[in-house]
């Protein structure tokens, strides 16, 4: 019995010292929650690869200063439940100290009510819906927002002359809802009369009744709130129908390298959105986006898209967090962390980020691009006079 | 009117292409009792075949449909048998297994094809009908004349020749069937290659009307179950009609309603029907 007691002392010991051995030697870990399997397993992965590269660059800048990141990776299966759970296991058995990632918000929602009951930090890297950012959760960032979008699209749009009629196509989505309704309350304000405006299921595989309605009625730009592999099918339907459109823009899903390899020359002159281009990056910061690339090329073995930047500067704004407490002590708890991620200053090949008191980007604007000759070229911006 | 004519070729050609989607399906669980929850799975394998092939060696559908085939004819009677093997077999026990089935060929496709979406792209030819305002394109073509002439063929089998009868029987009632002679192993074993020559002929078709990804399977399947379970065991032209009918409803009640109600209304069709089909097999029973 004795000698049983002694056992199972010394193995308390040996896990105590194990754990103050790790917290000496400055690891700290972070947990990033993707679809990486599943229905939003694309943007998912592209998301976890640019928070890995932001993992690597830290830990090789900041290892002579003892601090090392350990990234808990978790797959959410595409599923808002298995977020959840991911979510709660790794604060609660992992001890993370901040959680990033996420792609729409029907998966990124979950997640940051678990962080609010828990108090830990969480960034998330694609998120529009404004809802989530209203309930006065003090532990939940993003790096993206609705206005980001809607106002992009909104300006573009109002830049046609006599565009009078325009459709409107929406993933059943809670953001991609929203941008529908938002987008179709300013175009109407401004005279553009929205023709046809419906919801679609992800994943259907025929568009035709929306198209042919959109042809009878006489609209002339579709926008189009559907992800990635709607576009694939959609698109193509629109090509072969021949509908009589004047353009077609999709806040996402469009401007993807992937998408113009699988449409080929039926994806010329579609418009798209995006926060970054591998070869237009915020002024400024084209050393540090080329660097990305390169890192991720090499990682990898592909270019990264708009997607993974936005999981790279997420996870950027955590480990400039954790420098600060670091520097400050080493207390790495969720408070003091979501305080220095809101004072966060950083200027990104996305852009500048800060946030406002509700955890929403301050300066997040996309761009709308143009699918011209196989390649994807800004056409409306800020920083650059470049239109149409 | 021309659009009323369009919207008609839309609603026939989806309905066609989700005939496709069943059939292999419908076949395997009349023959076997098995709900193969990998069926779209499957679909999607063969899919992949046709994008590879077509990707690395510019084949056709036409010359990529045997290879898809004779993969899917494979690959179907790998999965079936392993079903088949399992001591304790029922519906609910071939639907777990299947299910399992499922995720793992999901994360082989993930693995081999990464996440991304895939289409075959083609250039369509197109016939133009009422003055050319109305048109007709090759895929299209391709799903009706398929999907006819594959519920066509079964037609035959099943009414014309000794080996269909034989099969029908055994979908009708294997015990009965068994104490006739028929040898109710062969008969799966052709259940199986008919069913897999379905999901061949299906693949290749789907990859070019929708889009290959590695969790895609499921709205094959779901399709396959809900026409299935419409046209109850075996009844091959219960099924031409359910695809249709299913393809109208979903293609009007879009145009008309909005695409958000598609599924509602095609699930309401279901519903009445079976709880149609439930009231009039009591009918009959009393």
């Amino acid at each position: 019995m004795n000698r049983f007691l002694i056992f199972f002392a010394a193995f308390l010991m040996f896990l105590g010292l194990s754990f103050q051995s790790r917290v000496a030697a400055g690891v700290i870990k972070i947990g990033a929650i993707n679809p990486l399997t599943g229905k939003l397993a694309k943007h998912g992965i592209e998301i976890d690869e640019g928070i890995q590269i932001a993992i690597d660059e830290f830990n090789e800048q900041n290892g002579n200063s003892g601090m090392v990141v350990e990234l808990e990776r978790r797959d959410d299966h595409s599923a808002p439940d298995v977020a959840m759970n991911q979510a709660e296991q790794l604060i609660l058995k992992e001890k993370v100290v901040a959680l990033i990632g996420g792609y729409v918000d029907s998966l990124v929602g979950p997640v940051s009510v678990v962080a609010k009951r828990n108090r830990v930090p969480y960034v998330a890297s694609a998120s529009l819906q404004s809802r989530l950012t209203q309930g006065k959760n003090p532990y939940f960032f993003r790096v993206s927002c609705m206005n980001g979008v809607t106002q992009p699209v909104i300006e573009f749009l109002l830049k046609w002359k006599n565009l009078r009629k325009v459709a409107i196509l929406h993933a059943s989505t809670p953001g991609a809802s929203e941008f529908a309704r938002t987008v179709e309350k300013k175009l109407r304000v401004s005279g553009v009369d929205v023709v046809v405006e419906e919801k679609a299921r992800a994943g259907q595989p025929d568009f035709s009744p929306f198209l042919l309605k959109c042809k009878a009625r006489g609209a002339e730009f579709i926008i189009s709130a559907v992800f990635f592999a709607d576009h694939l099918v959609l698109v193509r339907q629109m090509r072969e129908m021949e509908i009589p459109v004047k353009g077609y823009i999709g806040p996402w899903g469009v401007a993807y390298e992937s998408f113009i390899k699988e449409m080929k020359n039926m994806a010329e002159g579609l418009y798209g959105l995006t926060a970054w281009l591998p070869g237009f990056a915020y002024p400024g910061t084209e050393e540090e986006s080329r660097r990305f690339v390169e890192l991720y090329k090499k990682k990898f073995g592909r270019i990264p898209t708009s997607t993974s930047m936005h999981g790279y500067v997420s996870a950027r704004v955590v480990l400039e967090a954790v420098r600060k407490a670091f520097e400050q002590g080493g207390v790495f708890s969720g408070p003091d962390l979501a305080n220095f991620i809101r004072k966060t200053k950083l200027l990104t090949p996305m852009g500048s980020v800060e946030f406002d008191e509700k955890g929403d980007p301050r300066w997040y604007k996309q761009m709308v691009v143009q699918i011209r000759r196989g390649k994807i070229v800004p056409v409306h911006h800020e920083h650059s006079d470049a239109e149409n | 009117m021309e659009q009323f004519v369009q919207l008609f070729i839309q609603s026939f050609s989806l309905g066609s292409f989700y005939i496709l989607l069943a059939l292999g399906f419908a076949l395997v669980f009349s023959v076997t009792h098995i709900l193969n929850l990998a069926h779209g799975e499957l679909i999607i394998l063969a899919g992949y075949v046709a994008y590879v092939l077509e990707q690395k060696l510019s084949m056709g559908l036409w010359e990529t449909l045997p290879i898809a085939i004779a993969i899917s004819v494979v690959s179907l009677m790998v999965v079936v048998s392993f079903v088949l093997h399992q001591r304790r077999l029922s519906e609910l026990h071939s639907l777990i297994i299947t299910f399992g089935i499922a995720l793992i060929l999901q994360n082989c496709y993930l693995g081999a094809f990464s996440a991304n979406y895939r289409i075959i792209f083609h250039k369509s030819r197109y016939f133009s009908l009422l003055g050319g305002h109305v048109f007709i394109s090759s895929v299209q073509l391709y799903l009706i004349t398929l999907s006819l002439g594959a519920i066509g063929g079964l037609y035959i089998l099943f009414r014309k020749t000794f080996i269909g009868k034989a099969l029908r029987a055994t979908i009708q009632d294997r015990f009965a069937a068994q104490m006739a002679g028929i040898p109710i192993p062969r008969m799966q074993l052709l259940g199986m290659v008919l069913g897999g020559i379905a999901i061949g002929i299906a693949g290749p078709l789907y990859a070019r009307v929708s889009y290959l990804h590695p969790a895609a399977g499921i709205e094959p399947t779901i399709e396959a179950i809900i026409l299935t379970l419409f046209a109850g065991m075996g009844r091959i032209r219960i099924l031409l009609a359910g695809g249709w009918l299913l393809g109208v409803a979903e293609t009007t009640t879009a145009y008309f309603l909005g695409s958000q109600w598609r599924e509602f209304v095609s699930a309401m069709v279901l519903v009445v029907i079976l709880i149609f089909r439930e009231a009039r097999s009591r009918e009959n029973s009393v």
